[in-house]
């Protein structure tokens, strides 16, 4: 049971717009997903008693940032080796130019680096009887994993009490 | 049972396919799809209840149908409501006025889909019109307005109430006022003494 002054407990992940920020709040009855303004807060909320499924589609985002990145890093280190070849002498020294190229190789080596080791890209969604909301927070299969885990419990449970509920409204014990 | 869709294209998904979060493809896109299905997806959509005729002389009867036979209390109000006027809300029951007075007084969280945050436009209002300077003459005291205002309204709906951010509100917009406040003390002096 959650603390009345603390409703909610934060699930993990953001999701940014242009000038706003979309957490995910675990509830007791239901999960609140919340759009920040610099003006204000909007709340969506799902029951779970209302989830009638949770997909998880894997999307190829990490490898276009990887392509990305990794255009870029060949194309500064072509920038770079020009710039080495341009050098006369037997010695290369660098200067600004070739740090910066070198500079920008690097950055991008090691966003590929972090992007691959970050693990798959996936868009998870929620469908009720009458939507199917994507969850903007989750954008790793990583992080899918964890917000599914602490879903699935207390949705099993919501659907579970219904169900145990309706059973016993259909069949009341006579005294 | 209810049609679980592709995320991607909408196609609809073979139950067959569906197991216990079991990794599948779309038939039509081919997208890479893990489905976990609750027991939500079997329940239909049923008629609403429209509540049962009262049938004897001292039944106690809806507050709002007198034919219809009273099925539970409001938890608002106490006023005996028929199944049709009974409102299932957060595990209560409540009767269709005092759902609609908890939204308009903002007293039932569970309907509001929106909340001005105070600290948020403080913080706002007291940095953004940094850019362009010579509006904080207006913004600065607009600011601490805001703080004093805003420092006794409900916080977010998850608990936070952010006061750190309104008091580095306010302390910006107090440096600003206090410059404008010199600037304009200099300017006055410098216009009288010529």
């Amino acid at each position: 049971m959650a603390n009345p002054d603390r409703p909610y407990r934060k699930l993990q992940g953001r999701g940014s717009g242009v000038v706003s920020f979309v957490t995910l709040w675990e509830g007791d009855t239901h999960l609140l997903q919340v759009t920040s303004w610099p003006s204000g807060e909007g709340y969506r909320r799902f029951f779970y008693g209302d989830i009638q499924a949770i997909i998880i589609r894997r999307t190829s985002v990490r490898l276009w940032i990887n392509i990305v990145l990794g255009v870029l890093a060949l194309g500064a280190a072509a920038l770079l080796a020009s710039e080495v070849g341009n050098q006369k002498g037997p010695r290369f020294s660098p200067d600004g130019t070739a740090i910066f190229w070198l500079i920008v190789m690097g950055v991008c080596v090691f966003f590929m680096v972090l992007n691959s080791l970050f693990g798959p890209t996936c868009a998870m969604h929620i469908q009720t009887a009458i939507q199917c909301e994507k969850l903007p927070t989750v954008r790793r299969e990583r992080a899918a994993r964890k917000v599914l885990a602490k879903l699935q419990p207390r949705v099993i449970a919501a659907q579970s009490a219904a169900t145990a509920g309706a059973v016993s409204a259909e069949n009341p014990v006579s005294p | 049972m209810n049609v679980v869709r592709c995320s991607k294209c909408q196609t609809p998904l073979p139950s067959e396919m569906l197991g216990a979060q079991v990794a599948i493809r779309c038939p039509r896109c081919r997208a890479a799809l893990e489905v976990l299905v609750f027991p939500a997806v079997h329940r239909e959509i049923g008629r609403g209840n429209v509540g049962e005729a009262a049938l004897g002389e001292g039944e106690t009867t809806c507050f709002f149908h007198p034919e219809k036979k009273a099925a539970v209390v409001c938890n608002g109000c106490g006023r005996f409501l028929c199944a049709l006027c009974d409102v299932p809300v957060a595990g209560d029951h409540l009767c269709p006025k005092c759902v609609e007075s908890g939204r308009t007084k903002k007293t039932l969280t569970t309907f509001e889909n929106y909340r001005t945050s105070y600290p948020s436009l403080a913080l706002t209002l007291a940095f953004l019109p940094l850019l362009l300077y010579p509006t904080t003459l207006v913004t600065a005291p607009a600011t601490l307005f805001l703080v004093i205002f805003g420092w006794k309204k409900p916080g977010s709906v998850t608990g936070r109430r952010r006061r750190p951010t309104m008091i580095v509100a306010f302390l910006a917009a107090l440096a600003q006022c206090l410059v404008w406040g010199w600037v304009l003390v200099r300017i006055y002096g410098s216009v009288t003494h010529g």
